[in-house]
């Protein structure tokens, strides 16, 4: 599996997951471009410190996560959300209301989900990822991902069962 | 578990993926098939997922990105001289090198098998009985599948999730790996159960598998029709009794 690491078959198989979970993050394609080549800078001087093989991706995807939180930290400072709040019920949403948005819309969408599920839920949305391997990722314990992800796939159905009313009132 | 539990279990579900190994979910999703009620909010809650899925897999990457990371990296990793390898280091190179040559040299690239004769071949033995692991709790077949190691990252159609699972088997054609799902698809005739036989192979692994995107290919052979067709890096028979409208409605 040692040609697996090579930097060239690395970049071929995982440039376009890392830039489009930057993209879900950062909804800029600047910043999603700068995060996904930072990333495989820090893989292409450090990587050789990851002994186990089987965790390039994951090592991948937590350390682009770490860049986004560092840009972040520069600009903003995150507000607080009270994560013991009551779980509210899933929005009901239909596949075909889904299917009426393109793409870019369904990222502005997630972009409005509070910062603290956003990654969370695009790694859910996005990725095969176990719970297990998104906490990893996001370096949260297993509990938080799975409140993470459900708040935030909340807060995002209601968001798209609220977009047609507020297009159709322009 | 009750249907209320059940259903705030099964928020966090993903269809296609390792969750249902969760024993929670697997226990969630047998309520599934006793509460029609949730039958029901399952199938959209799965729908809704695989639209924003498919929406958020959309995002493009830019063209000239990869080219723009390999530029600016290349000669940058950090590799150890070749000059200061330790000697036992060269040894174990040479040594590979060799046993490569050998390898290459006794067992030349051997051809693919054809995606026709597996075809063919899968479809007869279905008509003489697929010889299978009779199981109808689905979790417990995708767990023993991934367990295992055999074939269990397939995608299937809301259709064929919803049909209760009859069994299963994992025998390899020409030595490639093979996922069978068998499934009830109700009763057809004479009161006789119309089982429907789910194949999964690696699309590599044969020479003329069909191209992803494309239509499914329908066949007949005797009272069954069959429709195959390939999606990422996968490849899929279906087999059933009916006509091709009966087989479709489980592909879409």
């Amino acid at each position: 599996m040692s040609d697996d690491l090579g930097f060239e078959s690395l970049v071929a198989r995982y440039y376009g997951p890392l830039y489009q979970f930057a993209f879900s993050l950062t909804r800029a394609e600047a910043d999603a471009c700068d995060l996904t080549q930072q990333t495989f800078y820090i893989w292409a001087t450090k990587g050789h410190q990851l002994r186990d093989g089987s965790k390039v991706k994951t090592w991948l995807f937590t350390t682009l996560h770490r860049e986004f939180l560092n840009m972040r930290r520069k600009v903003v400072r995150f507000p607080h959300f009270e994560l013991t709040e009551m779980d509210q019920d899933l929005p009901a949403i239909s596949p075909e209301m889904v299917n009426t948005l393109d793409s870019a819309r369904v990222v502005e969408l997630l972009d409005q989900v509070n910062e603290p599920y956003k990654a969370a839920l695009a790694l859910f949305y996005m990725e095969d990822y176990s719970y297990k391997e998104i906490a990893d990722i996001l370096e949260i314990p297993l509990g938080t991902v799975q409140s993470r992800i459900s708040r935030g796939m909340a807060q995002l159905q209601q968001l798209i069962l609220e977009t047609p009313r507020k297009e159709a009132h322009g | 578990m009750d249907s209320l539990r059940a259903r705030e279990v099964l928020r966090l579900y993903r269809p296609g993926t390792t969750d249902a190994l969760d024993p929670q979910m697997a226990e969630a999703l047998q309520a599934v098939q006793r509460d029609p009620e949730l039958g029901d909010w399952f199938e959209e809650h799965c729908g809704v997922y695989i639209a924003i899925r498919n929406k958020l897999k959309q995002i493009e990457v830019p063209q000239d990105l990869k080219r723009k990371i390999l530029l600016e990296n290349i000669g940058r990793e950090k590799v150890i001289p070749l000059h200061r390898r330790p000697p036992v280091l060269w040894a174990a190179a040479a040594a590979i090198a060799l046993l490569l040559a050998g390898t290459w040299f006794l067992n030349k690239p051997a051809t693919k098998p054809s995606f026709t004769k597996f075809h063919e071949w899968k479809i007869g033995e279905v008509q003489r009985g697929y010889a299978m692991i009779g199981n109808t709790n689905y979790a417990q077949i995708v767990s023993y599948l991934t367990t295992n190691h055999f074939i269990a990252n397939y995608t299937l159609s809301k259709a064929l999730a919803k049909l209760p699972a009859e069994g299963f088997a994992t025998k390899p054609y020409q030595g490639k790996p093979v996922t069978m799902l068998c499934f009830n698809g109700g009763i057809v005739k004479n009161g006789k159960t119309n089982d429907l036989y789910f194949f999964v192979a690696q699309r590599a692994d044969f020479a003329d598998s069909p191209s992803p995107g494309k239509k499914p290919r329908f066949g007949h052979a005797g009272k069954y029709t069959t429709a195959s067709w390939s999606a990422g890096d996968k490849v899929y028979i279906l087999a059933g009794q009916g006509d091709d409208s009966d087989l479709q409605q489980y592909i879409d």
